[in-house]
């Protein structure tokens, strides 16, 4: 019989031990990889492809939730807590199983049998966490960073060193400094948590950092292009224009 | 307007029984020892005392409504005569001319009003006597039932305030992520696991025992948050270094209790709980003659930083150093943009 592969990933050595002796006496599991934050989960699930992940929500850098909106197929997930009102809050909502920490072998064992069997019937986590991502990004609150992930690679973009984003069909250009980025996420969302003070949606397809503004030139009667500090020119459509001074204060 | 009287049914009743009883023996002395005919003596009796139970009533509101302001000894003393000498002369005029009135044929009657006149009145004073002091006794007893009221509400308002300090303190991230570093332990490393139980319990005790008011000495305040970082230091192992420096001479000074822990807190948070390196936390104290100044520095990932839930352990600290010290600027942070240090400033001298 195939086994069972699972990877572990968690942040703390102790909460990894107490995963791994659960498991070692299960023979039809195997564990591939124990990773201990996001960035290593999300290379060892493109790795390994594993059957089961145990993924515990809040970690350095790249959070559990971070890193699943970063995935582009789900494994069965066990996701581990010790305590988060919000995030059980969003379990609950979702009928996810989860892990509060600590955790009796009973109700591991309990987590992991119903685990196996969703993995024997072949029943795709994928909608689940779908929508349980798609909830928590929904609720979120204002973002300070970004996450592009460009084949294996993942890059986190702060937000002050946007300086704009240009709409591309169903993605999102992120213009920085040094780089752009290409990130599936709609104009919308961005507009919504990016913070308000300095990120403004000038044109339907475009945001611009304030704070990397260099003037604002009028080109015929009505129109108006903001002139970024990257030389870049983007247009203000008409009725951005009055939000624009608004929020500069002119 | 609620008089004792009336506040329950079973004071009514006892009210009336007890002037009934003393119309009863009042009519009896005077039918048996006085020679009075009994239709005069109960009349005699019903109209003094009829008219004293219902000037008692009314004696109430003097003393609740009118009195109120708490006069004390002599000036007590003096309106209490006034008040007495008014009550007591109207009830007596009222009540001999009604009776004088019922009997004026009976000469032999009105001679024995007339000489009763003394003893009336030492009756009225008497009685009038007895109600303010029943009167003070039911004062003083609504009184103290309030205040005791009010400290019971005051009690639990303290309790809960504790409680929410007690919440602030003890981070459940801590407590619930440390509990499952034992249960991990009681498997591969029972020794460490009752090690780490002993000193989780020493440090919850540390943290219930100190009130937010109190102060205790550095010393036990850095073995406190040694304790803290020895529980952290299983969960975060090489990723957490910490560094202390604490001269010998700053060890003795008297500290708010559980005022490092928060800044502890917060350096791991910031620091340790954001990073996959080895982040170092930097502990030291100056003293001079004023002050003793504690210094914690960390590094930190400034992308990785989040706005939310930033200060609030700070601004508590800053709260409590206000209210034990009446300074706001004993606490100050800032940051390079990859380190992050606070300066804690405490006053040898508590003002009083």
């Amino acid at each position: 019989m195939k086994k069972i592969k699972v990877v572990i990933i968690e942040d703390e050595a102790p909460a990894r031990d107490l995963l791994r002796a659960y498991l070692s006496n299960e023979t039809d599991i195997e564990i591939a990889e124990e990773c201990e934050n996001g960035f290593d989960g999300i290379k060892a699930i493109s790795k390994h492809k594993p059957d089961l992940i145990f993924l515990d929500v809040q970690m350095p850098k790249l959070t559990g939730f971070e890193m699943l909106e970063l995935l582009d197929n789900y494994p069965q997930i066990i996701f581990t807590t010790a305590y988060d009102q919000y995030a059980i809050k969003a379990f609950e909502l979702n009928a996810t199983d989860y892990l509060m920490k600590p955790f009796s072998k009973e109700r591991f064992l309990k987590a992991l049998s119903k685990a196996k069997s969703q993995i024997q019937e072949k029943k795709p986590e994928g909608e689940n966490v779908k929508q349980l991502v798609s909830k928590l990004k929904e609720q979120s609150e204002t973002i300070d960073r970004i996450f592009v992930k460009t084949g294996s690679r993942i890059d986190v973009i702060p937000v002050d060193e946007i300086i704009r984003i240009d709409a591309q069909d169903d993605y999102a250009e992120i213009v920085t400094k040094n780089k752009s980025y290409l990130k599936k996420e709609t104009m919308n969302f961005l507009e919504k948590n990016l913070p308000k003070s300095n990120f403004i949606r000038v044109h339907r397809s475009s945001i611009i950092n304030s704070d990397y503004m260099d003037k604002i030139e009028k080109y015929g009667k009505e129109s108006y292009l903001v002139v970024l500090k990257d030389g870049s020119r983007v247009n203000v459509s008409k009725s951005r224009i009055k939000e624009l001074k608004t929020t500069l204060g002119i | 307007m609620d008089t004792p009287v009336l506040s329950k049914k079973y004071y009514l009743t006892s009210y009336f029984v007890i002037w009934l009883a003393i119309i009863v023996i009042h009519a009896a002395l005077l039918f048996f020892l006085y020679d009075i005919s009994l239709t005069e003596s109960i009349t005699d009796s019903m109209v003094f005392n009829l008219f004293f139970a219902i000037a008692g009533y009314t004696l109430w509101f003097v003393i609740k409504y009118n009195l109120k302001d708490k006069p004390t000894g002599i000036d007590l003393f003096f309106q209490h005569l006034m008040v007495a000498a008014v009550i007591i002369t109207i009830w007596y005029l009222v009540s001999y001319y009604t009776l004088s009135g019922f009997f004026h044929g009976d000469a032999d009657y009105l001679l024995f009003l007339k000489e009763s006149t003394p003893w009336r009145i030492i009756t009225g004073l008497f009685y009038y006597i007895v109600y303010v002091l029943i009167y003070y006794l039911i004062l003083y007893y609504e009184d103290l039932q309030q205040k005791l009221k009010r400290e019971g509400e005051l009690k639990t308002l303290v309790k809960e305030a504790e409680l929410d300090a007690l919440k602030s303190q003890i981070n459940p991230h801590f407590l619930f992520n440390s509990l499952n570093s034992v249960s991990s332990l009681t498997l591969s490393k029972p020794d460490k696991a009752q090690e780490m139980v002993i000193k989780l319990s020493d440090f919850l005790r540390y943290s219930l025992s100190s009130d937010r008011k109190s102060t205790t000495t550095l010393k036990k305040e850095f073995e406190n948050i040694k304790r803290y970082l020895d529980i952290e230091k299983v969960r975060f192992g090489e990723r957490l270094n910490f560094a202390p420096n604490i001269p010998d001479e700053c060890l003795s000074a008297e500290v708010p209790g559980l005022i490092l822990q928060p800044l502890m807190e917060n350096a791991i948070k910031h620091g340790v709980y954001n990073s996959t390196e080895e982040v170092k936390i930097v502990l030291s104290c100056e003293k001079n003659e004023d002050f003793i100044t504690i210094t914690i520095s960390n590094k930190y990932d400034p992308s990785a930083i989040r706005k939310k839930g930033e200060g609030i352990g700070l601004k508590n600290i800053k709260t409590r150093l206000l209210i034990i010290y009446h300074r706001n600027d004993l606490l100050q942070t800032g940051s390079d943009g990859k380190t992050f240090v606070a300066k804690l400033k405490i006053p040898l001298v508590k003002p009083e």
